[in-house]
């Protein structure tokens, strides 16, 4: 595949795979849980934190993973631009001199 | 202070929708002098990444999201959050899984990258065939709504109204082209942007900006009480609530107006950026969103005026974003959220259209029958189909609609185009065999199950129990693709395999598309 013998191709392959992989598995692998938790709710996650806070922990926990959210597209834009974005462009330059 | 009952007819609120009617003509013909050819036509010629990401909001941000989210709150609490969090993570794993991948591989639609390795005209009219069935009926939902608003806004009786609507459509898609509804669609992210959150600073103004005093005020009036902030089973049992929260997240990556807007760009890097746009804008506004529900339920009740002599939201349990504005933000903010309500769906059907006509002329005719004419033909096909449609299906509860959209997006595109990315072993065959079938079994089980066999056809029991089987068909999908690519063993199927090596490095690297770049 890497024709030029270089092993940047590789190496770009492996640090996506690093990169997608932590990024995509924390969203979907906490969605998923989310979800599960949502359809099967323990007790103790679906009931208000007190009587003057009508508000449930799992609410809470929803909300805050949403905005967990931001942080994460913040941090998987920033680790592409440091570790992928230069190896992306020695490779297309390489391949068009 | 007036009801939602004629926003639109209201000097201020004409003078909104007229503005918006004006930008968006005026747009349209500047983009029609820049965009000339095919290229132009389906990607704008390379547009810059912040654009492409506000488009991209544009485009998912329905009205359907502004005021059906709301109405999720307002109605069953805490169960409408875990769809706010299906879009938000939807968008996480479209910028991460198929954002880069999908520009380095594709020219115009993702059909061309289903078609790189495998069989070309087979898995094409596949792909065709799923992108109009979501297009046509998502359009004809729009259509429906956006009859339906200039009918009570304006008195415009609903099938002038529905006609006029078709017809702003091809204008803009058949002149502006790509170029032209990438404008609009920017322009109308950052309209809604600033209604929305205008509307949750008019909501937290009311509670000194105090968020728990809100929710405390919520938790007393809404119907649920404290359990508007717990889990309730919205979608009849666990099993179609889960599958409906996972459809919300995956449906986005079988999208095909929204894949189609990767390749707008120059390239992958560019195609990231805009996906880091764009899911930042629809994660905000997921949360405002919120906000703007349980401020519905805190602040509404009491006013007479939104309510009928039932004790019902007058116009729809759908109407309570635009009360609430009328409530916070007198006629002038009303008139603002009903022409941005206006805006957004007819950006989001000029995207859908633009995705339909692409479906027909480049993904059905190949590059010898997109031609000019070809694509025109098929706006004003497309437009007059919808347009067919909103008439008959005026009346009905078109709920079930969006429901086999995302299920078909989520059981045919989206396997398809994540195994095509992903797994070398998939087949020509085994993708036919799974998106067949993925696309049967979404239309058979949401025609028997309870949405369509009850709810419309009038029977008393469901044969199928679920009202979003997107669980069972994406997963009957993805195992007939596995199974039929592991057992194919003809000529064809050795030649796909052997392309993944070439498929997977141009995906990762992009090397290949520079001579493509500028399409």
């Amino acid at each position: 595949v890497d024709e030029s013998g270089s092993g940047d191709i590789e190496r770009l392959a492996l640090r996506k795979r690093i990169i997608t992989g932590c990024t995509g598995g924390y969203a979907a692998g906490s969605f998923t849980l989310l979800l599960v938790l949502a359809c099967w709710p323990p007790a103790w996650i679906n009931r208000p934190l007190s009587v003057d806070t009508p508000v449930t922990p799992l609410f809470i926990g929803t909300l805050l993973l949403i905005l967990s959210y931001f942080l994460v597209v913040t941090a998987y834009a920033a680790a592409m631009t440091r570790y992928v974005d230069p190896l992306e462009k020695r490779i297309n330059d390489g391949s068009t001199q | 202070m007036s009801v939602v009952a004629a926003p639109l007819s209201h000097s201020l609120g004409g003078l909104f929708f007229i503005a918006f009617l004006g930008l968006t003509i005026g747009m349209t013909l500047i983009a029609a002098r820049r965009s000339r050819g095919r290229s132009a036509f389906y990607t704008a010629g390379g547009i810059p990444a912040w654009q492409n990401g506000l488009a991209i909001a544009g485009d998912y941000i329905s009205a359907a999201a502004f005021l059906g989210a709301p109405a999720l709150v307002y109605l069953a609490g805490y169960d409408s959050l875990y769809l706010a969090l299906g879009s938000s993570v939807g968008w996480l794993l479209m910028l991460v899984f198929v954002a880069d991948r999908l520009r380095n591989l594709g020219r115009f639609t993702f059909v061309d990258v289903l078609s790189y390795r495998l069989e070309a005209p087979a898995v094409r009219v596949l792909g065709a065939i799923a992108t109009l069935v979501i297009v046509i009926l998502y359009m004809m939902v729009q259509l429906v709504g956006a009859g339906k608003l200039i009918e009570t806004g304006f008195g415009v009786p609903y099938p002038l109204a529905v006609g006029l609507i078709a017809g702003l459509m091809i204008i803009y898609v058949s002149v502006g082209g790509m170029l032209g509804i990438t404008w609009i669609q920017a322009v109308k992210a950052v309209l809604m942007t600033i209604c929305t959150v205008v509307l949750t600073v008019l909501v937290l103004r009311q509670f000194n900006y105090d968020a728990a005093a809100l929710f405390k005020r919520a938790g007393m009036l809404h119907p649920l009480k404290g359990a508007s902030f717990a889990s309730t089973g919205l979608a009849q049992g666990p099993w179609n609530s889960l599958s409906l929260g996972l459809a919300t997240g995956f449906s986005l990556l079988g999208m095909p107006h929204i894949l189609m807007r990767f390749f707008t760009v120059r390239d992958a890097r560019a195609a990231r950026t805009s996906a880091v746009y764009a899911a930042g804008l629809l994660i905000l506004f997921s949360v405002l969103l919120t906000f703007v529900g349980y401020g519905a339920v805190a602040l509404l009740p009491g006013n007479e005026a939104f309510f009928d002599s039932n004790h019902q939201v007058r116009g729809g349990a759908n109407m309570v974003s635009l009360h609430l504005s009328a409530l916070l933000g007198g006629d002038v903010f009303l008139g603002f959220a009903s022409a941005v309500v206006f805006a957004t769906i007819v950006a989001a059907m000029a995207g859908l259209m633009i995705a339909g006509t692409s479906a027909v002329a480049h993904d059905l005719l190949g590059s010898r029958g997109d031609t000019t004419a070809a694509r025109r033909l098929t706006v004003i096909g497309l437009a007059i189909v919808a347009f067919l449609l909103a008439l008959a299906f005026r009346d009905q509860n078109l709920l079930f609609l969006v429901a086999l959209t995302n299920t078909v997006a989520v059981s045919v595109n989206a396997p398809l185009l994540i195994l095509v990315m992903y797994w070398g072993g998939l087949t020509s065959r085994g993708a036919l065999w799974g998106g067949g079938v993925g696309l049967a079994s979404s239309l058979l089980l949401v025609t028997l199950g309870p949405m369509v066999w009850v709810a419309v056809l009038g029977h008393a029991e469901p044969i199928s129990p679920m009202g979003y089987p997107a669980l069972i068909t994406a997963l009957f999908a993805i195992f007939t693709a596995i199974l039929v690519s592991r057992f194919d063993q003809s000529q064809r199927a050795s030649a796909d395999r052997a392309a993944f090596p070439a498929q997977l490095s141009r995906s990762l690297s992009g090397v290949g598309i520079s001579t493509e770049t500028v399409h």
